[in-house]
């Protein structure tokens, strides 16, 4: 079976100006997403990751380079089998949920029947099952940005593209929306993210790439990149300094020192959530 | 062409949502009601020629401010908004996208001139209405054909489809509201100009005769004014739509063309 993208030594360059100075945004990529997986694209600002993105979903033209979608140079056949949900994304706002997710899914070839369907189905997957009817206009931010994932998946893709899918969401919009990848993971799905939230990617993806400058930094699978050499890290069941004083002490006698001893911490998101959900 | 049908029903909703195009649409829907009122400005002309002219000027000016106006909105609002980048990562195409804006503004056109003409009719019967007695002096022997009048407006929404086309291309070919407004209105004037030169007799110099092709020419439209009064003639509505239909399709498959090869 052919990856789901693939991607051969991509290039693109934008021209500026009078002179048409060229700025290099996408300098020679090559990599490829499998079937199932949810891949990882990180990267700071200015990176390359978007015009990669634009250049998958052909909305720009590369300037060298090949990109082939499941196999084929992209088409429109191939595009019914892609959702994306573009960074900060503006929707119609004199439609309600309902109506634009419809919208999106009848433009993706559903019938009304089975458009209406498919659309309650993904709103209630994204929690705006009850906001349905509601115009877009007066969607909080989050509520837009959930939309933007039901319109991503309406039409039941096998690739889903998200870019900055958790971008400007609270803590727990952003947990949730965690959680709604990690279920088009269970579902099969393939998921390109991109994205700037590391704890994000950390969860969800199996293999990542970070780009920089438009070239590809490092890339592979996650759990290996962020493996340290020579180190590992242990937690214990107990804060009494004697026990760890002497679980130290055991671990010298070994030849082994002790690099670090700290309390163990959940992480501010974590404390966030869990204090918000008491509180209600 | 399903895709060219959603994109173009969505466009009619926004359309008329647009406070600018409601009001353009409204003020010359009054301008209409209120010939009746005006008829002691009148300078001599039939009584009902005078009405029909304040329908038939509504129709031609404030037709051509909404397909200028619709077609750059409605056009740069996607551009600007940012929700052409969803639109055409689903399997819609440039085409499809460029075709169905131009269609939902056609519906907006078909709209306002349905409502003038259904407006100018109103007017026209209460007119004729109010001569009673005297009926045969004040209508100076004019009989008002209704279902003329809808042909004319038929006519002239031909024309406004033809301007909506003619924007849209410059909408394709441009990246802000503005500049696209101003150059579909330059090229407005400008094909205006052509006929009236030509009207006039001016002798045709090579600019002039590049302008009568790129532009379309508003008389093939404009001798449909005639059939307020007389006899609906079959073979100027073909020519009409034919003459029409040449240039929305021209127009519009150079815009997507245009369109295609851009970057987002």
């Amino acid at each position: 079976m052919p990856p789901v993208i693939e991607i051969k030594n991509l290039k693109k360059h934008y021209r500026y100006g009078i002179r048409g100075m060229a700025v290099q945004a996408v300098d020679g990529i090559s990599m490829s997403v499998d079937e199932g997986e949810v891949f990882g694209m990180l990267g700071p600002n200015g990176a390359g990751k978007s015009t990669t993105i634009k250049i998958i979903l052909g909305l720009l033209r590369q300037s060298s380079g090949e990109c082939l979608i499941f196999g084929e140079k992209l088409s429109r056949d191939s595009r019914r089998l892609m959702g994306y949900l573009p960074e900060s994304p503006y929707f119609y706002k004199f439609l309600s949920g309902f109506e634009l997710v419809k919208f999106y899914a009848r433009l993706c070839g559903m019938g009304e029947k089975e458009a209406k369907t498919a659309t309650m189905k993904a709103l209630n997957l994204v929690g705006l099952g009850d906001a349905a009817n509601r115009q877009v206009g007066l969607y909080s931010k989050g509520m837009v940005q959930r939309a933007g994932i039901a319109q991503a998946v309406v039409h039941n893709p096998r690739l889903v593209i998200l870019d900055e899918p958790a971008s400007g969401l609270d803590p727990i919009g952003a947990a949730d929306m965690v959680d709604i990848i990690a279920r088009l993971k269970r579902e099969g799905k393939t998921v390109l993210l991109c994205s700037h939230m590391m704890s994000e990617v950390e969860k969800l993806c199996t293999r990542a790439a970070i780009l920089n400058r438009g070239k590809i930094a490092a890339m592979g699978m996650l759990d290996e990149m962020l493996a340290q050499k020579d180190a590992t890290d242990m937690e214990f069941e107990t804060d009494d300094a004697e026990k760890l004083a002497q679980i130290r002490d055991f671990a010298a006698s070994r030849g082994v020192s002790t690099l670090k001893t700290e309390r163990a911490k959940i992480s501010l998101d974590e404390f966030f959530r869990k204090t918000v959900e008491k509180s209600k | 062409m399903n895709g060219i049908l959603l994109i173009a029903q969505n466009t009619f909703r926004e359309a008329i949502r647009q406070k600018l195009i409601l009001l353009v649409g409204l003020i010359a829907l009054l301008l209409v009601f209120a010939s009746k009122y005006l008829l002691k400005l009148d300078l001599g002309h039939e009584q009902l020629r005078f009405v029909f002219d304040f329908g038939s000027g509504a129709l031609d000016f404030f037709g051509a401010i909404i397909a200028i106006v619709a077609t750059c909105q409605l056009f740069h609002s996607e551009l600007e908004n940012k929700t052409v980048i969803t639109l055409l990562s689903k399997p819609v195409g440039r085409l499809g996208f460029v075709f169905g804006k131009f269609v939902g503004t056609a519906a907006v056109l078909a709209l306002f001139s349905l409502i003038i003409a259904a407006a100018t009719c109103l007017m026209l019967f209460i007119t004729y209405l109010g001569f009673g007695e005297a009926a045969e002096r004040l209508s100076a022997g004019l009989e008002t054909n209704y279902a003329g009048v809808f042909a004319y407006a038929f006519m002239q929404w031909l024309k406004l489809c033809a301007i909506a086309a003619l924007a849209a291309f410059i909408c394709s070919l441009s990246r802000s509201l503005l500049f696209s407004v101003i150059i579909s209105f330059m090229a407005l004037s400008a094909s205006m100009m052509v006929a009236a030169s030509d009207w006039l007799g001016a002798k045709a110099n090579l600019g002039t005769q590049i302008a009568v092709i790129a532009f379309p020419d508003f008389q093939v439209f404009r001798v449909a004014e005639v059939f307020a009064f007389a006899p609906v003639s079959a073979q100027v509505m073909l020519v009409g739509t034919a003459y029409s239909a040449i240039y929305m399709a021209t127009f519009c498959l150079l815009g997507a063309w245009v369109f295609s090869r851009r970057e987002f």
